[in-house]
């Protein structure tokens, strides 16, 4: 398989005070393949999130090395890592994160909007109704997103990472918000996906959830160990 | 493009929060042309003074008629010829220098004044229009006036019997009359021998110390005396040049004659200084309250922009995750902005006509409300931006 991300000797500080840091990630290694499922867990605080947006260019880190698809992250410019972002990575979070007082339909298309290429452009939002329609939620297409269930909100912020077919899908905890029965709705929704042969990271506290992924890894104080390869 | 979209979208979201910071803009716009009035009155005072001091010496009347002078006279025609008495001997003396500050409103046949109709006082067939009498070169030199067009009064105008009665018109009033127009009030003919300059101002300094515009009188060389002619009004805002104080004594003289009427006079470059000190102090003070109100509304903007930025930056945020810059974010964010004062321009130019002082205050305010957003969207990190859903 193909490496989708490398990383060597990476490592995040936070300065929180004139003279105090905070260490959140400590030379952290490790590889990720095409169309793995890999589980990031960790206490609270350990460096979770952290690593997440390191790989998801919304941060950088501070020492070490990243490799996206061959790509060094290291020193690109906002509009290149907006575009990285834009293309190649979908986010799912926790919260959902999703534009409030937006329609279903207007909330999974925005993506598109930073699109430059209009062909690209046209061609993409033809996959909304299969989108929709893989994710359960064809029915729902006009509604307001504030009216949805969590599940259903879930769905939506799924969609909206697929609209573009990123390279990857970073999901930050996207169970920590909803009851059991319906993550595992959301799980089995991750899990076809990666049966298609989507790279997805899951960042998760629940022990059940993690094992249900090809590769686990742990951070323990900002280090990471990887803790078994099924 | 897309970001002035997603700020109209914002704006429209939040539709009370927007239209408070609107009327705030408005405020600021319409404040901000207060000062720079208060501005420009002041720098006219000085040159008022500077005016009056320099030339000869202008005198005034100041009146002192009691009350039990007034019992005394209530005979209204006894009290005309009194009036009529001092009138000659101010205005018909040979050489008289004499102006008075005197206007009053004046029936003309509306026909003539068509294009002006919506800035007058109409009535049935006629247009009311302000008219100042004795405008002669005394009163020219003392308002410093400018002419447009045509030429102002000469020796010849000021004969009374000169049919028809040479006129000088106020800058606005030449949309619809031009220098040799005629025009009439009831059986009376005018011709428009000149158009003064735009802005033309005098300052009644023995009464109102207002500026009061010329832009839409009409200037006559000699008063229109009728019976019902408000002799006393005339005598009481009049003005002498003179060097001569002799003259003035003489004058003094006929007035105590009369015996029902007090006045003294004074010389007016001598008091001017005084007065002006106090107005220009008034308007000193409205100064420093009106800039004090900006700078108050200006920071009230402040706050509530901030306010309104705080209910978008999740969406920001967000926006940023699916692949946005930080820099589209920010014109995003200056764009909503922007409409809000371009809307607010708009309103002000229609209500008070003046656009080039509003651009400037849109464009410095807007760069001290964009400073704060602009440097902390650059430091805030993405993660942060999400947790501020609102
Ligand atoms: N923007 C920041 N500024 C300063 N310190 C930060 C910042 N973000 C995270 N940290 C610190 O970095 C460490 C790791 O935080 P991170 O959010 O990655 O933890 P986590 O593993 O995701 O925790 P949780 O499971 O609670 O989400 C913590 O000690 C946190 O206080
Ligand atoms: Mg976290």
């Amino acid at each position: 398989m193909k490496k989708l991300i490398e990383v060597q000797h990476l490592s995040k500080v936070y300065p929180i005070a004139s003279n105090e840091k905070v260490h959140a990630l400590k030379d952290v290694n490790f590889t990720i393949s095409e169309g793995d499922l890999i589980a990031i867990v960790g206490t609270s605080g350990s460096g979770k999130s952290t690593l997440l947006r390191i790989l998801g260019c919304i941060d950088t880190q501070s020492t070490g090395q990243y490799l996206f698809k061959g790509l060094n992250i290291e020193g690109k410019t906002d509009k290149e890592l907006a575009n990285i972002r834009n293309q190649s990575i979908g986010f799912v979070m926790q919260d959902f994160s999703l534009i409030e007082d937006y329609s279903v339909k207007k909330n999974v298309l925005l993506p598109l909007t930073y699109e430059k290429n209009k062909v690209k452009r046209n061609k993409r939002k033809k996959n909304l109704n299969t989108l929709l329609e893989k994710l359960n939620m064809s029915n729902q297409e006009n509604q307001n997103v504030t009216s949805l269930s969590g599940g259903q909100k879930q769905r939506v912020a799924i969609a909206r990472a697929l609209i573009n077919q990123p390279a990857i899908l970073l999901a930050d905890e996207p169970t920590g918000a909803l009851d059991q029965a319906t993550s595992k709705e959301i799980m089995s929704i991750l899990h076809s996906l990666h049966a298609e042969g989507k790279t997805i990271i899951i960042v998760t506290h629940d022990l059940q959830i993690a094992e249900q992924c090809q590769r686990i890894f742990q951070i323990e104080d900002g280090h990471l160990h990887e803790v078994c390869e099924l | 493009m897309k970001q002035l979209l997603f700020a109209l979208e914002d704006l429209w979201k939040r539709k009370w929060l927007s239209l408070l910071l609107l009327i705030q803009c408005i405020l600021l716009l319409c404040i901000a042309n207060f000062v720079t009035d208060n501005i420009k009155d002041l720098s006219n005072m000085k040159q008022e003074v500077e005016r009056v001091t320099k030339s000869e010496p202008i005198y005034y009347f100041h009146d002192l008629t009691t009350e039990k002078q007034l019992d005394r006279t209530l005979n209204q025609s006894a009290h005309l010829e009194e009036y009529k008495k001092i009138y000659k001997e101010i205005y018909e003396k040979q050489d008289s220098q004499a102006f008075s500050l005197y206007s009053t409103s004046y029936p003309f046949d509306l026909r003539y004044f068509k294009e002006n109709v919506k800035d007058l006082i109409v009535e049935g067939h006629q247009v009311y229009i302000d008219v100042l009498t004795f405008a002669n070169q005394s009163f020219y030199d003392y308002a410093q006036l400018k002419m447009a067009e045509g030429r102002y009064f000469q020796k010849e105008d000021l004969s009374p019997s000169k049919q028809p009665t040479s006129v000088v018109i106020g800058a606005d009033l030449s949309v619809s009359l031009q220098v040799g127009s005629e025009f009439t009030s009831d059986e009376e003919r005018f011709r428009v021998i000149g158009i003064l300059e735009k802005n033309m101002s005098y300052m009644n300094l023995a009464a109102s110390k207002d500026f009061i515009q010329l832009d839409r009188m009409i200037l006559l060389p000699t008063p229109v005396l009728e019976d019902n002619t408000d002799y006393y009004s005339i005598i009481s805002s009049s003005f002498i040049p003179t060097s001569n104080e002799q003259d003035l004594r003489d004058l003094m003289e006929v007035i105590q004659q009369q015996g029902h009427i007090s006045f003294i006079y004074s010389d007016l470059s001598k008091q001017v200084p005084y007065v002006l000190e106090d107005k220009r102090k008034w308007i000193q003070m409205q100064l420093m309250l009106t800039i004090l109100i900006s700078a108050f509304t200006l920071i009230s903007i402040t706050v509530s922009y901030l306010q309104f930025i705080r209910k978008y930056m999740f969406d920001l945020g967000v926006h940023i995750l699916i692949g946005a810059t930080k820099n589209q974010v920010i014109v995003r964010l200056c764009s909503q902005l922007m409409i809000l004062f371009v809307i607010a321009n708009s309103i002000v130019i229609f209500i008070i006509h003046k656009f080039q002082l509003s651009f400037i205050v849109t464009v410095i305010s807007c760069l001290i409300l964009w400073i704060i957003p602009i440097i902390r969207i650059r430091k805030m990190k993405i993660d942060e931006m999400l947790r501020r859903k609102s």
